[in-house]
């Protein structure tokens, strides 16, 4: 690992002043919360920084609060305390689960919400320092050529990783708003436009600039007529990766949808919002043909790589699934 | 990947680069590897393609065998690249060809039960699908093609495979469970499945120095190491039990070569059956001394005296004794030394094991669960009980992880391998693993120490194709590559 210097930070503003100015110096710094992500960045060499900017000496910053209509969860409250948290557990319940699909039990215990949001890809290409990645400047996608078996099927190119937070999508489902702060100040934006597809930008994953950290994200309660479903696929069920999740949210009465939220984890270099299965199911009457064919619709314009076909149908069926379980 | 066995058994070219650095430059020299340096610097297991050619007659019985493999050894040729998977079955006429090539990829070689698990997945893999074609139950076709007696025209030292097979069915209710392949309608699909394993059971070099002290104490000297089998324990049991004192009363120095004689390193399955010959006759040479010691205390010739629970007694008149301190103590100290190589004439060695496996099927995510799994050996007597439970579990957690997700995956272009770390190549955790329920067979080989044979490496070499049968059974589809992954299951449904 190269040598680093740490900076424990004292308060928002100092941390996002001292992200500034290295920015201007043209030394390259990283945001630290619980430091597992960062730390085996470095160790893996994907991430070289001059400086470290340690966000877990500012006060305040890993609260959860309940308020009237939803929650503020700080940037550095950690995922076994969402997990376990018995309002979250009670209101959000996708977001409890997601949080406790993450990682192992000991990340949770040191990993951040915001960190889980800010993670890097795990693309096994971007991973190894063996490959110059487009993602790391380099000329190539390896995943066209090499193995994508755990790669995108909608919404890539010319980068085809997955975004790997589990917590992501069920926040997109929630219809939460992130707050960040930076040199111009604080702004609060809905959680579905802070990522960015590699059509975009193929070098980041969010719309973070330098000097800008993740402060607050807020959830607000879903109504009491809904239901929500959350469930991630994996080749192993402590310390993997999503090769399919989703999460959805329904509100409905009778068995008739008025709302319905439709999020994929696994699929996309983003979390990946189904809308048009979404317009499709409003005021249907859930069944089972119904849940198929939402299915189908978040799936349209799927181009899966020719390792990763059978994420198709698995992402199809794993809607219909939560659909049926979300009334 | 390979642990305290497989890597560690045979000399690697870095262990002469660090000798012939240290030569050089007259300094300590200290090797040290990343996971990564690990994964591709060491070795794994070969990987192979079997096909097989299998005569059966309309009973089930198989009649002959023609296996063609090639086996991937990497860059260069460690070990034999053999496929001995066929061992557990009855197999009258046998053509096996194997072609171990070199490929540019990580090099093969020793990791538990080299040549075995990979080969019981092909053959009873074949096995279970013959059965399937014939309509023949699973547990019928393995206890009629289960090696019997004899290995060709050589007799087993003991063979208790078939009370193995009973014993397992009875346990996983196979009567009851077992269904016809992808019968059960669901989203989560039940299946069971089974497959036979073992190991071979030799004899070979061993050497064991004991010290009897005054206080009537043993102070046992080996050369073994403990790869947490539990082998220290063992040799700690088998020489109290041979010398005839308390386990407690035994101090054992192992490993050390400095003080402790030769051992040839605990690999093969081959620490007890070849230390533990040894271990018996060093305490059968400190007896010697002790009763020849000990007879014109007790005023008897030695050939009167016994030894047992720390006491020197007249076998005729178990009252007439003393304390073993108390004779050790006229002659200061007694060591006993053996240094034992014996063979096997006309006979043949092996541990055998049949294990059975539940499993559940997602047929949406292609998820396996292990509901059950129940490994019942034949390893003769179970001198220590709890590791020797604790390996064969430990076989089977392996066995999983080689089932369901272990694999260095190598990207073709640059043939770089792309996952060689914990978080990519995955080994199972507690979720992936179920309650292991172990059985032995108990009985005592004729020709093993206290009448035990083999437990290293048996309980792999069964459990990859138990697991595969399991899934088989509950999705009516074959996976014929390892590791069977919710991609493989579902792109299978989906023909």
């Amino acid at each position: 690992m190269k040598s680093f210097q740490n900076i424990d930070a004292k308060s928002v503003q100092q941390a996002v002043t001292l992200l500034q100015k290295f920015n201007h110096e043209k030394k390259s710094a990283l945001v630290v919360g619980g430091g597992s992500e960062a730390l085996q960045l470095m160790k893996d060499n994907v991430l070289t920084p001059d400086y470290v900017v340690n966000l877990k000496t500012i006060p305040g910053l890993d609260t959860i609060r309940e308020e009237r209509g939803g929650f503020r969860i700080g940037a550095l409250a950690k995922l076994a305390d969402i997990e376990d948290h018995p309002a979250i557990r009670e209101k959000l319940l996708i977001l409890s689960d997601a949080a406790g699909d993450a990682a192992s039990p000991q990340i949770r215990n040191a990993g951040t919400i915001a960190g889980n949001l800010c993670q890097r890809p795990f693309c096994w290409y971007f991973r190894s320092s063996s490959f110059n990645c487009l993602r790391k400047g380099g000329q190539m996608c390896y995943t066209i050529t090499g193995d994508g078996r755990f790669h995108a099927i909608l919404g890539a190119g010319p980068s085809y990783i997955v975004h790997p937070s589990d917590t992501a999508p069920a926040l997109v489902a929630l219809g939460a708003q992130i707050k960040i702060a930076g040199p111009a100040g604080e702004k609060t934006v809905p959680i579905e436009k802070f990522f960015v597809l590699p059509s975009v930008d193929f070098k980041k994953e969010n719309i973070l600039n330098p000097g800008e950290i993740v402060t607050e994200i807020f959830v607000p309660a879903p109504k009491p007529s809904s239901k929500g479903f959350h469930h991630k696929v994996r080749e192993r069920l402590a310390w993997d990766h999503a090769i399919v999740a989703v999460d959805t949210i329904v509100e409905s009465s009778s068995g008739v949808v008025r709302d319905a939220r439709v999020v994929m984890g696994g699929v996309a270099p983003i979390p990946w919002r189904a809308a048009k299965a979404e317009e499709f199911l409003r005021g249907k009457k859930l069944d089972d043909a119904v849940a198929k064919q939402a299915g189908e619709i978040a799936l349209e314009g799927a181009k899966p790589l020719k390792d990763n076909i059978y994420k198709v149908k698995m992402a199809q069926d794993l809607v219909q699934r939560g659909l049926l379980a979300s009334v | 990947m390979g642990g305290g066995f497989g890597n560690k058994n045979q000399a690697q070219d870095y262990d002469y680069m660090a000798a012939v650095l240290a030569k050089a430059t007259n300094q300590p020299v200290k090797m040290e590897f990343t996971r990564e340096d690990d994964y591709i610097g060491m070795h794994g297991r070969w990987s192979s393609e079997q096909k097989y050619k299998i005569g059966v007659k309309k009973d089930g019985t198989v009649t002959a065998v023609q296996l063609d493999a090639v086996t991937n050894m990497g860059a260069y040729r460690k070990q034999s690249g053999n496929l001995s998977g066929t061992d557990f079955y009855q197999v009258p006429n046998f053509k096996k060809t194997i072609l171990p090539v070199h490929t540019n990829t990580v090099v093969a070689a020793n990791y538990r039960a080299p040549a075995y698990p990979q080969s019981v997945f092909g053959y009873a893999s074949f096995l279970d699908h013959i059965a399937h074609e014939m309509g023949i139950n699973p547990v019928d076709m393995f206890m009629r093609n289960r090696i019997q007696k004899y290995k060709a025209k050589t007799p087993f030292t003991s063979n208790y495979l078939e009370q193995c097979i009973q014993e397992g069915a009875k346990e996983i209710a196979w009567a009851e469970k077992w269904h016809k392949p992808g019968a059960l309608g669901g989203q989560k699909k039940h299946g069971i499945g089974m497959a036979l394993g073992g190991y071979p059971f030799r004899p070979g070099l061993g050497a064991a120095t004991i010290r009897v002290n005054p206080d009537g104490t043993a102070h046992v000297l080996v050369g073994v190491t403990d790869i947490g089998t539990g082998a220290k324990s063992t040799m700690a049991i088998i020489a109290a039990e041979a010398l005839g004192i308390p386990l407690n009363q035994i101090q054992l120095t192992n490993g050390d070569t400095d003080v402790t004689p030769y051992s040839v390193g605990e690999s093969g399955s081959r620490t007890t059956p070849f230390t533990g010959p040894a271990v018996i006759a060093a305490a059968e040479d400190c007896r010697r001394q002790i009763f020849a010691v000990a007879a014109p205390q007790l005023k008897v010739k030695a050939e009167e005296l016994d030894l047992r629970d720390g006491q020197v007694f007249v076998k005729a008149e178990p009252t007439q004794r003393l304390a073993l301190g108390r004779a050790v103590a006229r002659a200061g100290e007694i060591i006993g030394r053996a240094t034992t190589n014996p063979s096997f004439k006309d006979v043949e060695g092996k541990s055998f094991a049949a294990h059975f496996a539940e499993v559940e099927v997602d047929s949406i995510t292609g998820h396996v669960k292990i509901t059950r799994y129940v490994a019942v050996h034949d390893s003769g007597t179970i001198i220590n009980r709890m590791p020797a439970e604790s390996q064969i579990k430990g076989g089977v957690v392996q066995g999983i992880g080689m089932a369901f997700s272990e694999e260095l995956i190598i990207d073709k272009l640059t043939a770089t391998p792309i996952n060689p770390n914990y978080r990519d190549a995955k080994v199972p955790t507690h979720l992936e693993v179920p309650d292991i329920e172990v059985f032995f067979i108990e009985h005592v080989d004729p020709y093993g120490p206290f009448g035990g044979k083999v437990v290293g490496e048996p309980p792999i070499t069964a459990a990859v194709a138990t697991i595969a049968n399991a899934i088989f059974n509950a999705t009516g589809k074959r996976i014929k590559e390892l590791p069977i992954t919710p991609d493989k299951i579902l792109q299978a449904r989906q023909g």
